[in-house]
């Protein structure tokens, strides 16, 4: 068994939060640099939390997953409602939602074609 | 357009040919059912390995030790099938099962998969109900064969998600593995010391067996400094270790381990993609409103 130069939930975080930034700020044209500043430290936060500690509390199962994303989902929601002024609800849903489920997919999908 | 710009990023990393993942995936495990005193046991992991496997399906009773090589009787647990879950593949069948806490997993276990959410060397189930006289198995699912070769140690998981708790190295020769088993069910004879010792002697001599930290037992892992002659006397203050297997938890991150398989996945992605069609939809209706 190889040795990765680094581990992989770094790989992983590093990937997340390149994939989640852009798109959170495509969504904030006005505020393109700050959002993609405020995406990298949530999905950061969000990201290593649930990759680190999680499992920890409920394993790496179903319960796993399911807290985990959706946990990530409305804590990254509600940074970007709060950091995107004006305050803009649906925006930020909207940006939480497909940038996380952009991050899911990919790393869902990829161990398949490997 | 401008704006949809910073877009390609995450496309071009999609298509990355490495394992770069930006979540990690599903565990590498094994979804077990139990419905009175039968169990299916199906392989999830991306190394498509399912019922039949070369290595074999062993089931070990966690209270005595007892190990059992199961026969390759497969069942399609789909919803066609005496179980909800798991079509995706086949589930070895264990049936007339006694009562009690056992073990599943391959004889040969899963490799790592570093981006997976944790790989497993077995799945624990718990059968409630007392075994009848009358319980007959289906033709051809024949009765278990007891197996000395016991390949997993005192922790269900082989390697994490944070590749930093690397507990079990999958391709371990069987004969560094089974020291934990054998020290905890007192079961530790000459031969089985002697094999402790050679174990030991591999790794002075393979560094790659040490990364797996689990192959090699405390001794070996607390006392680096012993020589042969000293280990060997540590060993034999071992043979009255009494241990019972029911004692090795596994470690706590295995717990939730039974399931995580594509329903955890389509859940996720479904809560990501609703939470993105809402916000769709209600930027959209104040748009309109406006």
């Amino acid at each position: 068994m190889s040795t990765p130069l680094l581990p992989p939930f770094i790989f992983a975080w590093l990937v997340t939060v390149l994939i989640e930034a852009p798109i959170v700020a495509a969504f904030y044209p006005r505020r393109r640099l700050r959002m993609a500043l405020v995406a990298a430290i949530a999905t950061s936060a969000t990201n290593l939390a649930m990759n680190l500690f999680l499992p920890r509390w409920v394993g790496v199962g179903t319960a796993f997953l399911v807290l985990g994303e959706g946990g990530a989902l409305l804590t990254e929601a509600a940074v970007y409602t709060l950091m995107g002024h004006p305050i803009d609800h649906p925006r930020a849903l909207a940006a939480a939602g497909l940038a996380n489920a952009s991050s899911f997919a990919v790393g869902f999908v990829l161990p398949t074609t490997i | 357009m401008k704006n949809y710009i910073f877009l390609l990023i995450p496309l071009c990393l999609a298509f990355l040919p490495t394992q770069v993942l930006g979540n990690c995936a599903r565990p590498t495990n094994y979804y077990i059912t139990v419905e009175n005193n039968t169990v299916a046991v199906a392989p999830l992991n991306f190394q498509k390995r399912t019922c039949p496997d070369a290595s074999g399906m062993l089931r070990q009773n966690i209270a005595t030790g007892e190990t059992v090589k199961l026969a390759d009787y497969c069942a399609t647990t789909g919803k066609d099938g005496p179980f909800k879950y798991s079509s995706e593949t086949s589930s070895y069948l264990d049936e007339c099962v006694p009562a009690g806490k056992y073990r599943y997993g391959f004889a040969k276990p899963y490799e790592c998969c570093s981006s997976c959410c944790g790989t497993l060397l077995y799945g624990e189930a718990e059968v409630t109900t007392l075994l009848t006289t009358d319980c007959r198995r289906a033709t051809g699912n024949h009765e278990p064969v007891a197996t000395a070769n016991m390949p997993w140690s005192h922790t269900s998981m082989i390697c994490d998600y944070t590749n930093m708790n690397q507990l079990h190295d999958g391709g371990a020769p069987d004969s560094t593995v089974p020291i934990d088993t054998k020290l905890a069910s007192n079961d530790v004879s000459n031969d089985s010391v002697q094999s402790i010792i050679d174990a030991t002697a591999q790794v002075d001599a393979n560094p790659q067996v040490t990364d797996s930290s689990s192959n090699i037992d405390t001794v070996a892992q607390a006392n680096p400094t012993l020589t042969d002659a000293a280990l060997s006397t540590d060993l034999d203050a071992h043979t009255t270790v009494t241990t019972p297997a029911s004692s090795l938890k596994p470690s706590a991150s295995s717990s939730g381990c039974s399931m995580g398989g594509a329903a955890g996945g389509v859940a996720a992605i479904g809560i990501h993609g609703l939470a993105f069609l809402v916000g769709l939809v209600w930027l959209r209706r104040r748009r309109v409103n406006r």
